[in-house]
């Protein structure tokens, strides 16, 4: 096994369902339920009332905080209510509902026409996306605005742009930079801009070869930017990985990516940024793939955000008598859900139907040291997979549990069918408690001193 | 199929890999296959009573161990079978069904449960057995009780012979099948003149080629190198194992072989043959190495879990047994202890070769810096 970073392997991409399927508009439901939470940080704060009248792209949740990002309404319409929803993670967040007035009238002052977006200065440029609510749309969903405010004494050496898109099945980053690279790549120059950064890195796996013409295409001319195709190996869209393929540099155990000299953006997010920069338009909408041997017809669609998954699937010919597990997400990472109904959000890359529950009985480790070959970050998963089998949750920081990406890459090749990934990750939520549980004890014993002073 | 209201929610990844336990240990199987075809053809319809025996009493022993245990039990997995095939490998043709049955029994209650069942046990549990019928019945288990396979009392041997004919000109002799293996002939053997290499005793070419074709005597499925090389080939095709073991373990052994002055008897004193003599292709083809290092070796339980843990495990196996082979006046063949030595090491190894994790060293120089 040999990629361009440590350890991967190679599940089959499962791309041939919904990769020749060109982006359709989706159809934009009645109702719509947009969450408050679709991103990492603060949730945002609900600002509308019900039965406020409001139009595409007004603002219906403020942000929470520096890390969080604001919600926009996706259609034009009138608030219906307030209530819970289902986040793909398995909890209920708040949401709005929304009637749709079918007018799609944008909010005063959005969906301008293009502005020369070089006369802007970087932090009007950073407004811009802050108040377009843009979060990372690969996946992860942190804020955008925070990843361009690095500290100035980080010097940016190179923007990397992740068109990789590892995750088998999911075709949405494909497809749009097969379709709008012109978009991505200004996107990208704006990006590079903010940060002062002199280069610029598309990184794109080389199962997408039309993407990759695609992309060369849209960058040629411009000699600051580079596209780079990648071996294929999962998890190549890994922040980390990436930036090592790209520039040969780790980023320090703990650290971030701009302690490597780095800004990694997604091509989703870059598309984005375009249109909140030089468009004035809010994050209302992203592409989704719907895919999966449960599903009739896969393809990919441009969808509002806070359209119900269901809408998708229906549209798609949803198998959901031969489906076993509904997946928001890629299989690799992604959250399977019981619920259909659940809303589009901005960080959800695929709906993914699978007809295979792939959930045997596990055994005893085998010690035969795949998941040590396969983990992208170096560690031994074997190792914390039988620690917190005894359950030693503490323990776990001496096995480096922490550095742990949650790729799944251990739990992919595991033999014995060890839920190694679902282990870390409670052996890292009882680390965060008991460590919130030591501040608390510190706390009580300092109250104690005091009073006793 | 009543259709499903609500899906099954689980972490991911949701997708796995083909291989599972069941799969490798059922490819494993597979791979020792042609080899055991080769024997049992040769052997006879005992070698087969034999095999049967060794993989039944394992088996039986797991069902029980785990019925004791209070686990579940796990028989469907082949693991007990590919260590009753493995057992079976290494045992002569000809021992009495009760010395197959008890190896099969101590190979999983002792070797397997002992420790905590698959995935627990320190030694390769095959091996472990062969070593105690090595100690416990050693007139079974030592090379000179093969007598009634080398006079051809079984039909089945008499066929094998004449084909053995048919396919190589040069095989002139009707009892291929002898009392001493390849690695006995050339373990101290008795010298003519005093200028000796092992590649002169009688028959070297007619040995080596003997021993790569299967014609050999020695245990039930170690006599055909070229079929255990076949399935470790499969083996290493599918993935099943790597390339590290058993690439550094035939190397070392051709390399030491090679390199290494053995002694040889010279008019009743011992001298040794010059450096770089060594018989090289003796040293791959005969005895149990191949079955070593494709099967044995490779056992994922007890070996390292890292790359080059691998690689030093593999370098280990080939130096102890050229060391046993060529200089223990006790044992001709070195194979099953070099292993179960290696074995022993196996947590010093993994303690040693712990993978670095990705950003530790950016890390530590992004210390020293600010230091």
């Amino acid at each position: 096994m040999s990629g361009a970073f440590r350890g991967g392997t190679h599940p089959h991409d499962f791309k041939e369902f919904s990769r020749a399927a060109a982006i359709a508009n989706a159809p934009v439901p009645d109702e719509l339920v947009v969450p408050a939470v679709q991103h990492i940080g603060a949730p945002a704060k609900i600002c509308v009332k019900v039965g406020d009248i409001v139009k595409r792209g007004q603002v219906i949740a403020e942000a929470g905080g520096f890390v969080s990002a604001a919600v926009h309404s996706p259609v034009s319409g009138k608030v219906k209510r307030l209530d819970k929803t289902a986040h793909p993670m398995g909890m209920t967040v708040d949401a709005v509902i929304l009637e749709n007035d079918h007018n799609d009238e944008w909010a005063e002052g959005l969906n301008t026409e293009p502005i020369d977006w070089t006369t802007l200065t970087a932090e009007e440029m950073k407004k811009r996306i802050s108040a377009a609510g843009l979060v990372g749309m690969g996946g992860a969903t942190f804020p955008t605005h925070v990843k361009l405010s690095p500290p100035p004494e980080k010097k940016i050496e190179a923007v990397i742009l992740n068109g990789v898109e590892c995750e088998p099945f999911l075709t949405a980053d494909d497809r749009l930079m097969r379709e709008s690279p012109k978009t991505i790549v200004e996107g990208l120059r704006i990006v590079m801009k903010i940060v002062n950064a002199p280069r610029g890195i598309i990184g794109i796996e080389e199962n997408k070869p039309e993407a990759i013409a695609s992309m060369q295409q849209a960058v040629s001319g411009i000699n600051d930017i580079e596209v780079k195709p990648l071996p294929v190996m999962y998890p190549q869209g890994a922040e980390k990985q990436l930036i090592f393929a790209c520039l040969g540099k780790e980023v320090p155990s703990g650290g971030l990516p701009m302690d490597a000299g780095a800004v990694v953006q997604n091509v989703g997010t870059a598309n984005a940024i375009y249109e909140a920069v030089v468009l004035n338009r809010p994050l209302t909408e992203r592409i989704t793939s719907v895919t999966g041997p449960g599903i009739e017809r896969p393809g990919n669609y441009r969808v509002r955000l806070g359209t119900p998954a269901k809408v998708l699937l229906d549209l798609c010919g949803f198998k959901k008598g031969l489906t076993k597990k509904l997946i928001y997400g890629g299989p690799m990472m992604g959250a399977a859900h019981y619920d259909e109904t659940v809303p589009v959000n901005k960080g959800m890359s695929g709906i993914l139907a699978l007809t295979e529950a792939n959930e045997d009985d596990y055994r005893d480790c085998i010690r035969c040291g795949r998941c040590v070959d396969g983990c992208p970050a170096g560690l031994i998963p074997s190792e914390i997979s039988i620690l917190c089998e005894r359950v030693k949750y503490l323990d776990t920081p001496s096995v480096n549990v922490l550095d742990c990406i949650e790729c799944g890459v251990c739990t992919y090749v595991c033999p014995a069918r060890r839920p190694i990934v679902q282990w870390i990750k409670v052996a890292k939520s009882m680390l965060a408690a008991e460590r919130a549980r030591q501040q608390m004890k510190a706390k009580q014993e300092q109250e104690k001193k005091a009073a006793k002073a | 199929m009543s259709p499903l209201t609500h899906f099954i929610v689980s972490t991911p990844p949701h997708i796995k890999s083909e291989q599972n336990i069941n799969s490798i240990m059922r490819w494993v199987c597979l791979a020792l296959a042609p080899a055991f075809c080769v024997s049992l053809y040769s052997f006879g319809w005992y070698a087969l009573f034999v095999t049967a025996v060794c993989v039944g009493a394992c088996i039986a022993t797991e069902a029980i161990c785990q019925r004791l245990r209070h686990v579940p039990v796990t028989i469907n997995d082949f693991s007990a079978v590919v260590t009753g095939l493995l057992l079976a490998a290494v045992i002569p043709p000809n021992v009495d069904w009760w010395v197959a049955a008890v190896g099969g029994i101590f190979a999983i209650a002792v070797g397997k449960h002992c420790f905590g069942g698959l995935g627990n046990n320190i030694w390769n549990p095959a091996l472990l057995a062969r070593a105690f019928l090595q100690v416990a019945v050693a007139s079974q288990m030592n090379s000179g009780a093969w007598g009634k396979l080398a006079q051809g009392t079984d039909g089945w041997t008499k066929l094998g012979h004449t084909l053995h004919g048919a396919f190589d000109q040069l095989a002139n002799t009707p009892d291929a099948v002898t009392g001493a293996t390849a690695m006995a002939q050339i373990s101290r053997p008795v010298a003519e003149t005093k200028d000796f290499v092992m590649q002169n005793i009688p028959g070297y070419w007619q040995l080596v080629k003997d021993s790569f074709w299967g014609y050999e005597g020695g245990s039930i499925a170690e006599v055909s190198a070229v079929m255990l090389l076949l399935g470790g080939l499969l083996l290493l095709w599918k993935k099943i194992i790597t390339w590290e073991i058993p690439v550094m373990y035939l190397g070392t052994v051709a390399l030491l072989g090679w390199i290494c002055p053995a002694p040889y008897l010279y008019q009743g004193e011992t001298l040794y043959t010059p450096l770089f003599s060594g018989p090289v292709l003796l040293h791959l083809v005969g005895g149990g190495v191949m079955i070593g290092a494709f099967f044995m070796a490779t056992d994922m339980v007890t070996t390292p879990m890292t790359k080059t843990g691998r690689i030093i495990f593999g370098i280990g196996c080939g130096v102890i047994t050229i060391m046993i082979r060529v200089y223990s006046s006790a044992y001709p063949e070195g194979v099953c202890y070099s292993i179960l030595l290696m074995n022993t090491c196996v947590p010093l190894i993994d303690a040693w070769t712990k993978p670095k994790k990705f950003g530790q060293h950016a890390a530590a120089s992004a210390n020293h810096a600010g230091k």
